[in-house]
């Protein structure tokens, strides 16, 4: 009898094997490895499998590590992510690239590995992966706009990794254990936690470092965005939930995130974006839950989390058969969808209802346990916030959305339904999204502490007050586009914080490129004119480089032209590979390796 | 111009049928404290998305434009009737402005139009061409 099965590694180990199966069969192979994660993950559930307690711990220098920690909260979030993982692969199977199969299946596993990680080193090398992983989902859509999108998707995810990993390192050296769990900020990690909280807080998205979200998802490949839209945010919010909770200033950060991207939303043509943005505003309810820390406020988070991942998944899977189908995706090109997509559209406005937390939708039995929270402490300024983001959250996801793409003015396009497994992969999510809704004991028996358990969303001052708000909203949305007053959609971009990495990084580009290697030069002549090399001995010099060029450009390069020519089959599929990229990361564990050899020195 | 009616129409329809939807919820959860509302609503669902779906189809062939006027009225109803149901509610106070009657209609009101103008008033600095990035990246080179 097995004691613990990692449902990751089905994913990451079943993504092997999709190259070697063609056609049917490989539609088949590729719903096993979701659909074994799901029963592995249920069976912790029913107590089959171990449901609590560290599994495959695994001895490292004078750490344990741990694969398999497993208690109720990593439960909740390895049962939503298999379950969204099925939805997604059912409805990514029409794609044919196999890597880009490859790249979901290792995302998810990473996501996975990331939820069940039970110290501080595992969870730096999944949640590596899980970049890598989905920046290749971005380079995948192969448009020159997708590569650069990538690229700086990659800086920023990369910033981020190295501000982990040098808060790991620090944590670890200042307290000497390994162990992922309540870190805070200041206390025993002293700086090293504020490095890991804005490691963690960039793959959450919080502003300012949020303009990779934004950024990236319009541009990554249809199906690719579905899976984006869950795991990266998400696991974020599971690793704030572990480490940080009770954390003050975490309330602010995510009462402004819930406000700024509305106005964003509002402003942006590309559908993917402005859902992108409504992600945002979603994740910053969950921050803030998380800051409020209390156990309904967590509750709340985990729950919204829960509700989150199915409804914002359906609205990237409408959106991507929209896109699918017609082949554009901005506001501006569509409109007067519904007659030859239907069934999109009524999915579309299950999520769109569920986004804007209607009753009896699943948004609203998880978002209110935040705001109620936030409510009985008396945090008047944060509540004020948190209600303004739900009345403009109906307004860009629950409105603009379906209303300019599927309604609105007839575009002309003509087309019809996506294909069956798509539909399928939207129409499970939708059924989730209402039966959550009318059943919340469901969702509340799992969540990790009992005081949901007591807490009711249908009470009278509930749904009246947020079907008042929600209603007056839409007033106010028809009174603007009747006068005029609501803003037409452009065909523009707007500023965010991407500008960053755009302009003042080209800058930088720039000054290194054109000032930095002209000096370089200037010392690089003089020197060697004062040493008289180039006059007295000329082949002196010329034997230097030649060695210099062995060392660096043979030696130092050839592993991964090698692991290059070796792969030279996938080439034509992928383009390029992040080679230098991945070559870096390796340098950086390997440098991990060392600093912690030497940690344990100097103890 | 007549397509652009009927699609803002079948948007008002479908907010109708939200709120009616609501408006039942509410009514049983109000007078029944038993688990068997549940269970009529997962009904009430799936009868709702069914005739929602059919209703739609059929919109879809048949281009016959709906009442446009009897739509507006019911949906004004609805406002009235949802700030009406909110009067004899046990309100959970945890602001003083809650107290205000029909504050959450005034609340989602106020907010959405406050949006919408601050959103206005942004649009005149964020926008930029849509090869804004390509044009600076071609000037540097």
């Amino acid at each position: 009898m097995i004691e613990w099965l990692h449902p990751g590694l089905i994913f990451i180990f079943g993504a092997f094997l999709i190259p070697l199966f063609k056609g049917k069969w490989k539609k088949a192979y590729l719903l096993l490895p979701p659909t074994a994660a799901l029963i592995v993950v249920i069976l912790m559930f029913k107590g089959v499998l171990g449901s609590s307690g560290p599994f495959w711990q695994i001895p490292f220098l004078q750490y344990t590590l741990v694969l398999g920690r497993v208690d109720k909260l990593s439960l909740c979030f390895g049962l939503i992510f298999s379950l969204a993982a099925f939805c997604m692969v059912l409805y990514a199977l029409h794609v044919e690239s196999s890597i880009e199969h490859m790249a979901s299946f290792f995302y998810v596993g990473s996501a996975l590995g990331v939820v069940f990680a039970g110290d501080l080193f595992t969870l730096y090398i999944f949640w590596e992966i899980m970049a890598i992983a989905s920046l290749l989902l971005v380079w995948l859509r192969r448009t020159d706009r997708a590569r650069r999108a990538g690229m700086r998707y990659f800086l920023w995810h990369f910033f981020g990794g190295l501000c982990l990993l040098g808060g790991i390192i620090m944590y670890v050296i200042n307290t000497g254990t390994v162990a992922f769990d309540y870190i805070g900020l200041g206390g025993v990690g002293g700086v090293a936690s504020y490095f890991i909280f804005i490691g963690f807080l960039l793959n959450a998205g919080a502003p300012p470092i949020h303009g990779w979200l934004p950024d990236a998802y319009p541009e990554a490949t249809i199906t690719g965005a579905v899976f984006m839209s869950a795991f990266t945010t998400k696991s974020a919010v599971y690793i704030l939930v572990r480490t940080f909770p009770g954390t003050d200033v975490l309330i602010y950060i995510g009462a402004i995130m819930t406000v700024y991207p509305i106005f964003y939303a509002v402003l942006e043509n590309n559908v993917r974006r402005v859902l992108g943005y409504s992600l945002l505003n979603q994740v910053g309810f969950m921050l803030c839950g998380v800051g409020i820390g209390t156990d309904l406020a967590i509750c709340g988070t985990v729950a919204h989390a829960f509700c989150h991942i199915i409804y914002k998944g359906l609205l990237f899977m409408s959106a991507g058969s929209v896109i699918q189908m017609t082949g554009k995706e901005n506001c501006t090109e569509l409109g007067g969808l519904w007659k030859s997509m239907p069934f999109t559209t009524a999915c579309c406005m299950i999520a769109a209802a569920s986004i804007s937390a209607f009753p009896g939708f699943s948004g609203f039995v998880s978002k209110s346990m935040i705001i109620t929270e936030a409510g009985s402490l008396h945090l008047g300024i944060v509540w004020v916030l948190l209600q303004l983001a739900s009345a403009g959250v109906f307004h860009h996801a629950g409105v603009k959305v379906p209303y300019f793409t599927f309604f609105a003015k007839d575009s002309g396009i003509r087309t019809h339904e996506p294909p069956l497994n798509m539909m399928l992969g939207m129409g499970i999510p939708a059924f989730l999204c209402v039966f959550l809704g009318v059943y919340p004991q469901l969702l509340y028996n799992i969540l990790p502490n009992t005081a949901a358990l007591s807490y009711m969303p249908y009470t009278g001052s509930h749904v009246v007050g947020q079907a008042q708000m929600l209603m007056f909203a839409s007033l106010a949305f028809y009174v603007l586009i009747i006068s005029g007053v609501y803003p037409p959609e452009q065909k523009k971009i707007n500023l965010d914080t991407d500008w960053l990495v755009r302009i003042p990084g080209m800058r930088f580009v720039w000054f290194c490129q054109k000032p930095l290697i002209t000096f370089a030069n200037f010392i690089d002549r003089n020197v060697l004119r004062t040493a008289g090399a180039s006059k007295s001995s000329p082949g002196a010099v010329a034997v230097c480089e030649k060695w210099m060029d062995k060392f660096y450009h043979k030696g130092l390069t050839s592993t991964p032209k090698a692991m290059y020519n070796g792969i030279e089959p996938l080439k034509s599929e992928i383009g390029y590979l992040p080679w230098n990229l991945i070559y870096v990361l390796i340098s950086f564990i390997i440098l991990l390796f060392i600093m912690l050899l030497w940690g344990v020195g100097i103890k | 111009m007549k397509d652009e009616i009927r699609s803002r129409n079948l948007l008002i329809a479908s907010f109708v049928s939200f709120f009616a939807l609501i408006g039942i919820i509410f009514f049983i959860s109000w007078y029944t404290h038993s688990e068997l509302w549940h269970k009529v609503l997962l009904w009430l669902y799936v009868i709702v998305g069914v005739v929602a779906y059919v209703v739609l189809c059929f919109m879809a062939k048949k281009p016959a434009p709906p009442h446009r006027n009897l739509l507006i009225v019911i949906y004004a109803c609805c406002l009235t009737g949802m700030v009406i149901a909110g009067l004899p509610v046990h309100w959970h106070i945890a602001f003083p402005w809650e107290r205000v009657i029909a504050f959450y209609a005034i609340f989602g009101f106020a907010a959405c139009v406050f949006l919408i103008y601050f959103a206005k008033g942004l649009r005149l600095w964020l926008p930029k061409d849509y090869d804004y990035y390509e044009k600076k990246r071609r000037g540097r080179e």
